[in-house]
């Protein structure tokens, strides 16, 4: 048993003292009047989660993965020789980051031991459950994805059980399913977030999922790349097509988070005014989207020593701002909880 | 207060709680009581109305009776053995508690307010509690399914399942739910005294309220009684009393339907720290599954097109 001594203010001795009191009991009266009616003395009204940094790590390693299981499928599916060597790193990329995720999850949970209750049920209206058995899914397909490359690069043998198991689902039909999932995957976080009350995630319901979803390609297309490079396994052929797809998702990214901001009106305030405001512009978006294609523009007029180590800088600068949008949009949501102004307004604004 | 409506007690006994017949030393067995809940309904006594399996029950909590003397916090303290909250001076009239958490399950709001002309002083109070939504966003979001709707048409969180994921945390519109960190790490709230319910008993919280500002009953009934009181209410002067949680009704809308829990408030909800119009996250969020599979769509579409753009100019 725990007992504590309560405080109790001391009665003022002084007739100075007793002003004083008098004066901090009418700041105090004054200050109720003010936050009366419009809030309950500015208290939060809604609860933070407190999800820990797991959750945005994970985040980023879903995509990541999501993204490159992508690229590599479509490679495999229907790209040609050259682009051999980008289904095999988006392979191995996608196995590495869903090595982690179900990691970081697992360890982010108050009882982590029960992990497994989460697929004790199916339950469509909760994002959270379709994303857990979506994860597993998809962890099932990248693991006959990884099978396929470790067949095709000799590890295992054709003749063996594993890989004739392997033959009975044709590679369009697994590539399809998987890919279906890896869609999921990707951008189901995003849809998680604004599931809940937290008015900077729920009003932006619209564009929550496609914008991760965009982040997730943009990830999984610059570890790729990072990979290619570093393996020394980069050919013009493939960096086309993917240099192109780049663009086309970096203008993707770009138009979600210019139509979140114009969603969010005067719930937008913390994005460009406080203290993850320069995490969001220096960080997620000028690390991760404005950098590269500088560097990208730069290494078309070098000579090819720097070139790789161009693309080297350009990847890593890619994935740590797409690491530090993930962390940023979720902790963007504590300011908008904290503040029952905020979530007030957000209510008012419906029907 | 109007007439509470007392039904005749069913089997005459007016004994309380339970018979108190105890296995002696001398019969084999536990030596805990193993007799059978009595077959009274100790709630017939205390609120008027019988506990029955299959009917919706909440509170109907009149703040307007309420006298701020948290018998309600206490009792629900005891009864369900919740560790204190630290003791500091908030500085907030005479509310320590602040909020409703994971080991906080009634709260009273203490609202003091000044008229303009500093003429008239209210002092309002407000004991808040889990409003046991008709559509609970709890409940819905709950990946391991281990909040449920009992019997008695109450949220309960079991607790052997929940494994503390805190996604139902910012998915209550009114920031009941919090998991209890540095503790047992598994999300709490209020059970509408689930365990006391199954034995026939009130909740602890309506039992301990002296002036029985706390009602317990059955949901329809308790709306009965409530629309009554603001009747009353309006004829003696006081306009300003409203019901809050009643089907289409401040504090019901954006489909949670109606609150279990409900309240009589004499002030704007915002005051209480209560959203005036608070909507189930789930209700429209759908509309991001469709947005996310067009892009996917588009992606997907672009992808196909860079490659293939790739692979004929080449050849």
């Amino acid at each position: 048993m725990v007992t504590e001594t309560v405080q109790v203010a001391e009665t003022p001795a002084t007739s100075v003292d007793r002003r004083q009191a008098a004066r901090q009991d009418e700041e105090a009266w004054q200050v109720t009047r003010r936050h009366g009616p419009t809030s309950y003395y500015g208290l939060p009204v809604l609860k933070d989660p407190r999800w820990g940094w797991q959750i945005p790590v994970y985040f980023f390693a879903g995509g990541l993965a999501s993204g490159s299981y992508l690229i590599a499928t479509m490679a495999d599916l229907f790209g040609s020789r050259e682009d051999r060597a980008v289904s095999r790193a988006g392979r191995y990329i996608a196995l590495l980051a869903l090595v982690a995720s179900p990691v970081l999850l697992i360890l982010d949970l108050g009882r982590p031991s029960r992990f497994t209750h989460m697929l004790r049920v199916l339950k469509v209206r909760s994002p959270m459950n379709l994303g857990t058995w979506g994860l597993l899914g998809f962890g099932i397909f990248a693991g006959m994805g990884i099978l396929r490359q470790w067949v095709e690069d000799g590890l295992v043998s054709r003749s063996s059980a594993l890989a004739r198991a392997l033959g009975w689902m044709p590679l369009q039909v697994s590539g399809v399913l998987g890919s279906l999932l890896a869609f999921f995957v990707g951008s189901y976080t995003g849809v998680l977030i604004s599931f809940t009350n937290a008015p900077i995630w729920a009003k932006n319901r619209l564009l929550q999922g496609p914008l991760f979803l965009a982040s997730a390609l943009s990830s999984g297309i610059s570890a790729v790349t990072l990979w290619l490079t570093l393996a020394g396994q980069s050919n013009p052929h493939t960096e086309r097509w993917m240099k192109q797809l780049e663009d086309t998702v970096v203008m993707g990214e770009a138009a979600a988070t210019v139509g979140t901001i114009a969603t969010l009106g005067p719930l937008a305030r913390p994005m460009v005014a406080g203290r993850y405001a320069a995490a969001l512009w220096l960080g997620a978006v000028g690390m991760g989207n404005v950098l590269p294609l500088v560097l990208r523009r730069i290494e078309d007029s070098v000579h090819v020593g720097a070139r790789r180590a161009l693309r080297i800088a350009r990847g890593i600068s890619s994935l740590t701002g797409s690491l530090i949008f993930r962390w940023v949009d979720a902790r963007l949501a504590g300011p908008a909880i904290e503040d029952p102004g905020f979530y007030f307004a957000f209510t008012r604004g419906r029907d | 207060m109007s007439e509470r409506p007392v039904l005749p007690a069913a089997d005459g006994q007016t004994r309380q709680g339970y018979s108190g017949r105890i296995a002696s030393w001398e019969r084999s067995g536990p030596g805990y009581n193993t007799e059978p809940p009595p077959t009274l309904n100790e709630s017939l006594t205390t609120s008027g109305f019988r506990i029955e399996p299959g009917t919706a029950y909440g509170f109907f909590t009149d703040t307007t009776v309420c006298i701020g003397c948290k018998a309600c916090e206490a009792a629900c303290k005891q009864w369900n053995q919740l560790p204190m909250d630290d003791l500091g001076f908030t500085g907030r009239s005479y509310d320590h508690t602040t909020q409703l958490s994971a080991t906080t399950w009634r709260h009273v709001t203490f609202l003091e307010q000044i008229d303009r002309d500093d003429s008239t002083r209210r002092w309002l109070f407000m004991s808040d509690v889990c409003k046991h939504c008709e559509e609970a966003g709890c409940l819905e979001s709950c990946p391991t399914g281990a909040i449920v709707r009992t019997e008695f048409g109450s949220v309960l969180i079991q607790q052997d399942i929940c494994n503390g994921c805190k996604y139902c945390v910012p998915s209550c519109p009114f920031g009941v739910i919090t998991v209890a960190e540095g503790l047992d790490n598994t999300a709490h709230k209020c059970t509408l005294c689930y365990d006391r319910l199954k034995a026939g008993m009130e909740p602890a919280c309506a039992k301990a309220c002296p002036t029985d500002s706390i009602l317990f009953g059955p949901v329809l009934e308790l709306r009965r009684v409530a629309r009554q009181r603001v009747e009353e209410l309006h004829h003696l002067g006081v306009r300003e009393a409203y019901l809050y949680g009643l089907p289409g009704g401040p504090g019901a809308t954006g489909g949670i339907g109606s609150l279990n829990c409900f309240f009589l408030l004499t002030e704007r909800p915002e005051a209480y720290n209560l959203p005036p119009a608070p909507e189930l996250p789930s209700r429209r969020g759908s509309q991001g599954f469709l947005t996310t599979a067009a892009s996917a769509l588009a992606y997907g579409a672009a992808t196909l097109l860079a490659i293939r753009a790739a692979r004929s100019g080449r050849g």
